[in-house]
């Protein structure tokens, strides 16, 4: 098929000649409806030169210029039939399209840019448009991405403003990372999660604005991704950001929107401050106890000495106390007083044009969010500039580049003694945090004494508002993502691109704990910069065309350079000087500076072919070899490969124009993808510490290299079916897939005693086997009024299968509470949750002691919970009439455990609802243990009769955070995720107004939330975008939000 | 832009990468060797956090001079250990600490001829043997620290383990005196290279591990009485690692009442203090905003921590002299007390010194209650250290009555706790582990009944 090169050069000159003679054509196109609506964003080009070619504007208009020897146009539009019509001389062409009952015309993106129709793929693809991102307003687009796509779960990790959120697809797969490759523009992009023990950071692809998407295609199976190799193991997201168009014209929004807390756990409102002293609770004052184990509220007065310095309503005092006065103590509502309404205002503005050979976008949005947690912000602002033009019709080039600067303020929170939730659920409902202000926040007298120390009720916990104040991280990246290419075309059957794209980004992060503050005593900052560059090379080069009559094949021999390199420094400063001057200047003392390189690149070359038979069996095959630098020479390049087949079997059957069921089409696919290691695996390393008096201070690195790494593999198997009824009005797909994962590079866990923590190798097998299905209908359809229907359904189990010789588990993140952790368990689901449990007999009964109690065993901890989720479904229901729509999303998770720590210590220190109950005896359910004698007699095995009082005798037999079973809950939930109406106005209206278009909009979250879990809203996440999941521990609460949204189009 | 140029800008991108794909992978953050000068003070300084960290603070709640007030303290305080929560984190500082590092000075040492630096390591490694041994008996040693050569260390029994701390303190004081290629100076941030005090220390390491043997060996307390005999000969040859030679260099004590304060002082330790009216008692306590916290001699900021001192070698010396019977135990308490006063409170006058020692460190009685004075001054002596719960195991004093509320399943009877438990990741990653996992009441070798 290929000739030599001088051939092709000759080729490629005469494609540069003159053009001859042209010719212009104008027209308009319409829907075939009574009265015609026009038909905005056909595509209209020249038959035989797909490259020549516009589409129609606002009014339907359409203006092109073609050679004289044209002689027919092809008018193609989603979801309507594809015309040709011969130009027979004219230059005028008006034409109405009908409505396809098929689907021939959708396409979409696949890897590498490779445009696809659906109908002939042979795996599942699911695109998410640009309008249905922005409808909820969210600052995040992975959050956007919630419940709207078949097999993608998102995990926010809290409601505070550019909190990271995780996305994972078709379940976790790597026993390291689970985070798919982004793309924009054929570019990948890092959403890398520097996260923070203390403060929630965002996920990188926060940088993207929503506004400035398009659609993005959600590439889910391993013959989907295949081409994107190494870097799209775990899936890939694929954003496609607005163009230039003839006719696009200027558009403005602008939406301001209110947050505000949608869930707490509740604290008990009866008892105050205090510990039981000889059996009896005793009131005892701030700084004398961290728990609400004191007496009945109800029994105390405030003494009215207002030189008392934790309150000018004096002390508490028992109401027979000499000092007593008249005055109640009512429990304050510390919890409610604290939290704002958060507001986030969001301004965009674009404006796109050209003449359909050279156009242009340009684009420029400004965010900027208050949190619900006082002082909390993220701000964001983008620029867009994007251009492609025609320099003659066999050569096009196009750039874009993209600019972002964002960051905010994060406040403190999770297992942190400054964190927000920590010291605002603990304190007592007898101590007021903000002193009796109401703007707390601003009033430095409500957090702190004049001598410069906290108001706080016990010395160990900040107070929330002290720490607002005094404690912020605070970020900013500068970010420059851009892409140039060309497309050029030899012939009718051979072509070339070529696209380079780069992602540099620039971040600081000053983290400070001003002094007196808890979590670090002495004032502490950390002064973090970290920059990422990538840079991505693709290359090319296809041949497409007839092979016989019922024969079409294609083939793209392509090649990827990819590299990227990050760089960190950390500067760690001690106790400030000067008073509220948080910079790194400001310490006695720089405790720790290090930096860090980290760089990778990627070789690869491959192949995609689609051989298709008539118009109903696609067959596609892709290839590719990777060289990775991660790797031993040895074993670089590795080869992986796909197959697909979509078979559309509706075709042969000739039903295709059959009224009930048009449309059917059956897919298998089978790849197996290759993963490289992590940049340098494969030696022993010395580490240097800190200087000891003075001396250089290095020591061994706790990881074993292992040289002998071969790359991972993920095999997956697919077949899906994609039904459509009632021309199109229903459609049906439904998706299997099985997904395993094998010799998992993973740094295992080995005993301490080798001198080291643990060993890198190729061990572990994951497999993920699950059911999708998408519903699309049009219950009703009329001319003013239609209701759509739009469900996804993901359910998707998991299991650790090997995790290599000697590894029972492994553990992820222990951060914040190590009692309980996320851990990979052969034979049990990812990421279990692991923790202390009740002793129990064989047939599963709990154990109980003499005295009534639980007896627990720390040193036979288990597995407490699944975090990982049943089902998870979004359902849309969407209206329109006339100019007006209504869209309600629902989101329904089944199952998905979540560790509640936060209880489990609210329980312990007796501030926690649940302990209200303290002065009733009962009898907890359970067996008497085995030896267990009461009154002389042998009770073993018997149920226990033994009432116990549910007090802080009760609690305190127990680890601080509970025992972690006790503290599992279930996570389920239905909510009301998004509820967006619109209104655009009528052209009778608009055509009044200097304006071309307008649209008012009215958008919610998170409206209604449906849970039996106790804490916070469990869409949390204390660990980030990370392998640990599910656990909530003093993590900043959720938001509901209302939004107004205002759209004008110039 | 032709064809031409295109298939060679593709290629030539091709080739550049290609080349340079390998030379990617090599580290630049850190190195793959390095020489013992800059693992010496890292050995050092974890050596001497191990002594008073988190080991401490258990032993410490085991021996009554802390109550644990708060999270993690509070189940200790009741016997209850986690195994990955408490003991994880000891362990590795332990394995992935000093043993493996000074294992690596070890051999690194003796393949350059460096002697001196290979003795002074091996002091270090004894005690560090010494302690762990100590806090869970049979321990992976002869099979340790060999990485991927062997994933699964088998466990040396606790009787040899002790033996082999004794053969390398032997070998240290021999290497101490051998000729060496190099010697360590600045890099040694204890002693700055006197090797005549590593000498000394050695010796006095070997006088402390026989002592914890008593129970299992009559001839110890003699063996003991040799050693001390060439061990320090005054307090300022003590083993103490100073801290706050920069202000990133904390006391660890001061660390953990700044960060995670989680243990006051036990009413037994206060009340005994105030009991005996002793001198000590407002810089090893400190009182304020109605806590009882650890004072300023133990930490302060810049305060030290002892490892071995003379005041410890002194008190031995009279529970051995008591022991063997040789005369000569009422003086080397009270040079140990008179020693331990004058360094926590910087000096008394000379009558109170006198009235003290007459009151508390004078041994008129028999034996027992001999024994129960010197130790009760050792108990002192000791606070803070992990030391003071052993001195409790071997000897029986001072005498104590457990945390009422210390029965559990792993804590069998209540009674105060023997042991260590074995932490999880040994339980879950070593298959050389013991088929019995002893619970806190295990006796060890030397701790018989």
């Amino acid at each position: 098929m290929f000739r030599p090169i001088l051939l092709l050069v000759g080729l490629c000159l005469l494609g540069m000649l003159p053009l001859a003679a042209q010719q212009t054509i104008t027209g308009t196109v319409t829907d075939d409806a009574d009265p015609p609506q026009p038909l905005i964003g056909v595509s209209v080009f020249v038959k035989g030169s797909p490259y020549v070619g516009t589409i129609t504007d606002f009014n339907g208009a359409f203006t092109l210029d073609v050679e004289g020897d044209a002689s027919t146009l092809i008018f193609s539009y989603i979801g309507y039939n594809r015309l040709e019509v011969p130009l027979n001389g004219r230059t005028k062409i008006d034409i109405r399209m009908s409505e396809s009952a098929e689907v021939l015309d959708e396409v979409v993106v696949t890897a590498v840019g490779i445009e696809r129709s659906i109908k002939a793929l042979g795996y599942s693809a699911e695109e998410v448009g640009g309008e249905e991102l922005v409808s909820s307003r969210e600052t995040n687009l992975v959050n956007a991405l919630s419940s709207k796509v078949a097999g993608v779960q998102v995990i926010s990790s809290s409601g505070n403003p550019g909190a990271s959120a995780n996305i994972v697809i078709r379940g976790r797969t790597s026993l390291n990372e689970n985070s798919p490759l982004f793309i924009i523009d054929g570019v990948p992009i890092d959403n890398s999660f520097a996260g923070s023990n203390f403060t929630d950071q965002s996920n990188r692809a926060i940088d993207i604005n929503p506004d400035d998407i398009e659609t993005i295609n959600v590439l889910k199976g391993g013959a989907a991704t295949a081409l994107y190799g190494v870097r799209a193991a775990n899936g890939a997201v694929l954003i496609t950001t607005k163009k230039g168009r003839k006719g696009g014209g200027i558009s403005f929004s602008q939406s301001v929107t209110f947050d505000q807390v949608n869930k707490l756990p509740e604290q008990q409102q009866l008892f105050a401050q205090g510990a039981l002293s000889g059996g009896v609770p005793v009131y005892a004052g701030p700084g004398e106890s961290n728990r609400s184990w004191g007496p009945r509220i109800d029994t105390l007065r405030y003494d009215g000495d207002e030189s008392y310095r934790y309150s000018s309503l004096g002390r508490i005092v028992g109401q027979s106390d000499p000092s007593a006065t008249d005055r109640r103590v009512v429990p304050f509502n510390n919890l409610d007083n604290f939290f704002n309404t958060g507001v986030t205002s969001n301004t965009y503005l674009s404006a796109s044009g050209g003449d359909g050979e050279t156009n242009y976008f340009v684009s420029s949005g400004y965010l900027r969010q208050t949190g619900i947690v006082p002082n909390s912000t993220f701000e964001r602002f983008t620029l867009k500039v994007s251009g492609d033009t025609r320099i003659n019709d066999r050569l096009k080039v196009s750039a874009s580049a993209n600019y972002t600067n964002s960051g905010g303020d994060r406040t403190n929170r999770g297992s942190n003694l400054s964190g927000v939730m920590l010291g605002l659920t603990r304190a007592p409902v007898t101590f007021d945090l903000a002193n009796g202000f109401d703007n707390a926040e601003d009033e430095p007298s409500a957090y702190s004494f004049p001598d410069g120390t906290q108001r706080t009720y016990w010395s160990a916990y900040d107070n929330p508002y002290w720490s607002v104040n005094r404690n912020l991280s605070r970020d900013r990246v500068n970010r420059i993502i851009g892409n140039a290419g060309f497309e050029y075309t030899f012939t009718d059957w051979l072509s070339t691109s070529y696209r380079a794209g780069t992602d540099y980004y620039f971040e600081e992060r000053t983290s400070y704990w001003d002094n007196n503050s808890n979590e670090f005593g002495t004032g502490v900052i950390f002064s973090d910069l970290y920059s990422y560059r990538s840079f991505n090379s693709d290359f090319l080069l296809t041949a497409q065309g007839a092979l016989s009559q019922d024969f079409d094949a294609r083939l793209t021999l392509g090649h990827n350079y990819f590299s990227e390199r990050g760089f960190s420094n950390v500067t760690e400063g001690e106790n400030f000087i000067i008073p509220d001057f948080y910079d790194i200047s400001n310490v006695s003392q720089v405790t720790f500076a290090d930096d860090n390189v980290t760089r990778r690149r990627i070789l690869g070359t491959f192949y995609d072919g689609q051989l298709s038979f008539r118009d109903y069996l696609y067959f596609s095959f892709t290839g590719r070899w990777d060289g990775s630098s991660t790797l031993p020479t040895t074993e670089v390049p590795f080869f992986y490969d796909s197959y697909s087949l979509g078979f559309v079997f509706t075709e042969p059957l000739g039903l295709a124009t059959n009224p009930t069921f048009s449309f059917g089409k059956l897919r298998f696919s089978y790849a197996r993808i290759g993963k490289d290691a992590f940049a340098y695996a494969l030696d022993n390393f010395f580490v240097l510490g800190s200087p000891v008096k003075g001396q250089t201070a290095f020591g061994p690195s706790t990881s074993i290299g292992n040289p002998n790494l071969r790359p991972e593999q993920t095999r997956t198997l697919e077949i899906g079916a994609d039904l459509r009824f009632f021309q199109n009005r229903l459609g049906i797909d439904f998706t299997w897939y099985d997904l395993e994962s094998v010799d998992q590079i993973l740094a295992v866990p080995i005993t301490f005693s080798t001198g080291f923590a643990s060993a890198i190798t190729n061990a572990g097998r994951v497999r993920n086997t699950g059911v999708e299905i998408q519903l699309r209908s049009t219950p009703v359809k009329g001319r003013h009024f239609s209701w759509d229907v739009d469900l996804n359904f993901t359910a998707n189990e998991n299991t650790v299968e090997e995790l290599g010789e000697g590894v029972p588990d492994l553990s992820f993140g222990s951060a914040g509470v190590a009692s309980t952790n996320n851990r990979a368990i052969e034979g049990q689901p990812f990421g279990v949750l692991y923790g202390t449990r009740w002793s129990r007999d064989d047939n599963g009964n709990r154990l109980i002691d003499a005295d009534g109690y639980l007896i627990f065993n720390p040193q036979d901890p288990g597995i407490v919970g699944d975090p990982n989720p049943d089902w998870i479904m979004g359902l849309r229901n969407s209206f329109t009439f006339k100019g007006l729509y209504v869209s309600a999303l629902l989101d329904i998770r089944q199952g998905g455990d979540i560790y509640n720590g936060t209880v489990g210590v609210m329980q312990n220190l007796g501030i926690h609802k649940s302990t209200e109950n303290r002065e009733e005896e009962v009898v907890v359910e359970g067996v008497y243990a085995e030896g267990t004698v009461i009154d002389g007699e042998d009770v073993s095995g018997q149920p226990n009769t033994t009432p116990v009082r549910l007090d802080s005798r009760y609690y305190g037999r127990y680890p601080f955070a509970g025992v972690s079973e006790a503290s599992v809950e279930d996570g389920s939930w239905v909510r009301l995720r998004e509820l967006t109406i619109s209104y655009r106005f009528p052209e009778t209206v608009v055509g009044k107004l200097p304006v071309r278009s307008l649209e008012l909009g009215l958008s919610g979250r998170n409206l209604f939330l449906l849970t039996d879990y106790s804490g916070i809203d469990p869409e949390t996440n204390l660990a980030g975008a990370s392998n640990s999941f599910g656990r909530d521990y003093f993590n900043t609460p959720n938001t509901r939000s209302l939004g107004f949204n205002l759209k004008i189009g110039f | 832009m032709t064809l031409r140029n295109i298939t060679f800008l593709f290629l030539a991108v091709a080739f550049l990468a290609g080349c340079e794909l390998e030379e990617t992978n090599i580290n630049p953050n850190d190195p793959t060797d390095v020489p013992v000068t800059v693992l010496l003070p890292t050995a050092m300084e974890e050596t001497a956090e191990n002594q008073s960290e988190e080991a401490a603070v258990i032993a410490g709640i085991f021996s009554q001079y802390f109550t644990g007030v708060d999270n993690r303290a509070l189940t200790v305080e009741s016997y209850l250990l986690d195994e990955a929560f408490n003991m994880n984190p000891l362990w590795q500082d332990f394995y992935n600490g000093p043993l493996n590092i000074l294992n690596i000075i070890i051999d690194k040492s003796e393949a350059d001829g460096a002697a001196h630096y290979a003795g002074v390591a091996k002091v270090l490694m004894a005690l560090n043997l010494g302690t762990a041994a100590s806090l869970w008996g049979d321990i992976p040693y002869t099979q340790a620290f060999q990485g991927g050569a062997n994933f699964s260390p088998s466990y040396d029994p606790q009787e040899t383990v002790y033996m082999e701390v004794q053969a390398l303190l032997d070998e240290a004081i021999q290497d101490l005196q051998a000729e060496s290629t190099v010697s360590p100076g600045d890099d040694d941030v204890i002693y700055q290279g006197d090797l005549d005090r590593w000498a000394k220390a050695a010796h006095a390491l070997k006088a402390r591990y026989y002592m914890h043997t008593i129970k299992r060996d009559a001839a110890a307390p003699a063996k003991a009485l040799d050693a001390i005999a060439n061990a320090f000969q005054s307090p300022s040859e003590s083993l103490v690692y100073t801290f706050g030679f920069t202000e990133a260099e904390q006391n660890p004590w001061f660390i953990y009442f700044k960060n995670t304060p989680y243990v006051e002082i036990d009413p037994f330790f206060s009340d005994l203090l105030s009991e005996l009216e002793d001198p000590r008692e407002s810089r090893l306590i400190r009182r304020s905003f109605g806590l009882e916290r650890v004072g300023d001699f133990y930490a302060a900021e810049d305060a030290s921590v002892p490892i071995i001192t003379y005041v410890e070698l002194k008190m031995l010396e009279a529970e051995a002299r008591l022991r063997t019977g040789e005369g000569g135990a009422e003086a080397a308490l009270q040079e140990g007390v008179r020693t331990h006063i004058e360094e926590v409170t910087g000096g008394i006058p000379g009558e109170e010194m006198d009235s003290y020692l007459d009151a508390h460190a004078t041994l008129s009685g028999d034996t027992e209650d001999n024994l129960r004075t010197v130790l009760q001054q050792l108990y002192i002596a000791h606070f803070t250290q992990v030391e003071g719960w052993t001195d409790y195991r071997r000897t029986g004093f001072p005498e104590l009555s457990p945390n009422p509320n210390g029965e559990n399943p792993q804590n069998p009877g209540g009674d105060i706790p023997r042991r260590f438990i074995y932490p999880q990741n040994e339980r879950l990653f070593n298959n050389s582990f013991p088929a019995e996992n002893p619970n806190l009441q295990g006796r060890f070798w030397w701790d018989a009944e």
